[in-house]
């Protein structure tokens, strides 16, 4: 239990990181309008986790580049916009550079690649950063550090048979040093997850397989927080899973649960909308 | 081979603590040493390459030597995108060795038979592509690509390869070894294939005819050098491999040769066809005519049909 000093900072922070939140969201608009790139509903239902991670005292990074054993995150691949504004915001690069996003010449290319700073792997080609993040937490443990290692996979792409090979080893090997996030909002680029091709029962599923698995609102930072803290060494033989229940496009009423949004370019009349709507979430 | 595979590993994880040892559900012979002595650097992953693969770079960006062994056909075919993504587009020191070379795996049938690997794999930037012609000269091949820290594919047979070392020979990316001295003809091997190509060279010479035969264990980087100055001595070759020839071993000699000269050229291997015949090692090499009978007729056509003007 939280005592009352707790609760009051806890709720300052998190009222902190919706600021943080509405500014990183602001900044990707920003971005999509002046490159025209980018997939600004992928990232806007994950922007509460991101910034959880990254400024909600969860990832043991700082100061970045000069901490020894850190943790580490591998993203889900289609949020750049998000990513690289919250890396950017956390101090990896300079934020100007997020106006050369996927234009030529640039190091920030639409889908992540482990040549920008503090992206760890190339997980554009979906169901991928699952078993990169098996052998990050694999070397943790080889090494004897207490650093965890975050992964984060859209829902769409648990329909990739290589994520069911990650879980399991993720379970077989007792990788307790591993959280993965699911970014559950529903949605794929031809239309909903359930009826494009439906994962059955999650939650079930993956505890099944062996998982703690945790059922959260992905946007609320007082469930966020506390799910994604998990305790360094321990011994439990559950690996975390957090199903995190996310709205594509949350933050601006316009994109929400937008169908046939996936990727796509806002026209100008759009972009007015949007941004005129955005809102604290 | 497999078992050499083994015995050196284990050597080399003695040595070196950054080595990790990935298995994809393989009948080791001990995998219990290896659990015992390293209970941290060994993991199998069982029949999942796609996530082994994506693991093991993982271990790599993490500082980590993977050593990734699995049936060759699962690592270049099922897990291709694996390799091409996270090992070769971040160029991460992961060496996957492949086993079930050509037709090793000889009655399991087309499935487990590695007759294309050679053509997929090539073509992947930043991956070496090594074959040992037999279990002597697997010990240098693997030293060296884990020396090398950057993606390595070793194709390697499976069991009762002929051994054509006395000693293990030195390995040298890139460089390809002159097994045998000659002056009519070029024999191009890659993999322990060379046996059959050394036994049809020692009843030629009976007859007169010389062949060189070069082993071709760097197949990418290639030695293009020697092959060019064989070639332009002899005038004539032949590429054999337990492989298909488009995009194996003849397209990387072709590839070597383009605007170097007029030769006599000629291509043994599976021509665009699946392996489809069972049987054992020796049946399935003479069912698609990769013989030492075969070897020896070939080049016997091709040295009178030269002659006679026929080419």
């Amino acid at each position: 239990m939280l005592g009352f000093c707790d609760r009051l900072k806890e709720k300052y922070m998190n009222k902190e990181l919706q600021k943080i939140a509405f500014d990183i969201r602001k900044k990707i608009l920003e971005i999509n309008k002046a490159t025209n790139e980018g997939h600004i509903t992928s990232s806007f239902s994950c922007v509460e986790l991101l910034c959880a991670l990254y400024f909600g005292n969860v990832l043991n990074i700082y100061p970045i580049s000069k901490i020894k054993n850190p943790d580490k995150f591998i993203a889900k691949g289609h949020s750049t916009l998000a990513l690289y504004s919250v890396l950017a915001k956390a101090g990896y690069f300079m934020e100007d550079e997020l106006f050369s996003f996927a234009k030529k010449g640039t190091r920030l290319g639409g889908l992540a690649t482990s040549t920008v700073p503090g992206v760890e792997a190339h997980t554009g080609s979906l169901g991928h950063g699952l078993s990169f993040g098996v052998g990050v937490a694999l070397s943790q443990r080889i090494k004897n550090t207490n650093a965890i290692t975050y992964v984060m996979t859209g829902d769409g792409e648990c329909q990739e048979g290589s994520i069911w090979e990650a879980a399991h080893s993720i379970v077989q090997f007792k990788l307790n040093n591993l959280v993965w996030i699911i970014d559950k909002n529903n949605l794929q680029v031809s239309g909903y997850v359930d009826k494009v091709m439906s994962l059955g029962n999650l939650n079930k599923r993956l505890e099944a397989i062996g998982f703690d698995c945790v059922e959260i609102d992905g946007h609320n930072y007082s469930q966020i927080i506390p799910a994604l803290k998990i305790e360094r060494g321990s011994n439990s033989n559950k690996p975390r899973v957090i199903i995190a229940n996310t709205i594509k496009g949350k933050g601006s009423k316009y994109l929400e649960n937008r169908l046939n949004y996936h990727g796509k370019k806002p026209s100008k009349d759009e972009m007015e909308i949007i941004i005129n709507e955005l809102r604290m979430v | 081979m497999k078992k050499k595979f083994e015995q050196t590993v284990f050597n080399i994880m003695e040595e070196n603590d950054k080595v990790v040892l990935i298995t994809t559900d393989n009948d080791f012979l001990n995998y219990q040493a290896f659990l015992d002595e390293f209970p941290k650097r060994c993991y199998d992953f069982g029949i999942a390459e796609c996530n082994a693969l994506g693991a093991a770079a993982g271990l790599a960006k993490e500082g980590f030597s993977p050593i990734v062994y699995g049936v060759g056909a699962f690592i270049a075919y099922r897990a291709f995108e694996f390799l091409r993504c996270n090992t070769c587009m971040q160029n991460l020191g992961v060496v996957f060795v492949g086993f079930g070379a050509g037709f090793k795996i000889n009655n399991f049938g087309a499935t487990h038979h590695s007759t294309e690997d050679i053509s997929v794999l090539r073509a992947l930037p930043n991956l070496s592509l090594f074959a040992p012609a037999s279990v002597n000269e697997l010990p240098p091949v693997l030293k060296a690509s884990l020396a090398l820290k950057t993606p390595v594919y070793i194709r390697i047979g499976k069991c009762f390869e002929t051994e054509i070392y006395d000693d293990e020979p030195e390995f040298i990316p890139q460089k390809s070894k002159i097994y045998l001295e000659g002056s009519d003809i070029t024999l191009l091997t890659t993999g322990n294939i060379i046996a059959e190509a050394i036994k049809a060279a020692n009843k030629l010479k009976k007859e007169g005819i010389n062949a060189e035969i070069i082993n071709v264990s760097s197949l990418k980087p290639v030695d293009k050098k020697t092959i060019i100055e064989s070639v332009q001595k002899t005038k004539r070759l032949l590429t054999i491999e337990e492989h298909q020839i488009q995009g194996g071993l003849a397209s990387i000699v072709s590839d070597c040769l383009a605007g170097k000269g007029c030769f006599l050229f000629e291509k043994m291997g599976l021509n665009n066809e699946f392996a489809n015949e069972f049987g054992w090692y020796k049946d399935i090499i003479d069912t698609y005519k990769l013989n030492e009978e075969c070897i020896y007729n070939k080049v016997k056509q091709m040295i009178l049909g030269d002659k006679n003007g026929k080419f």
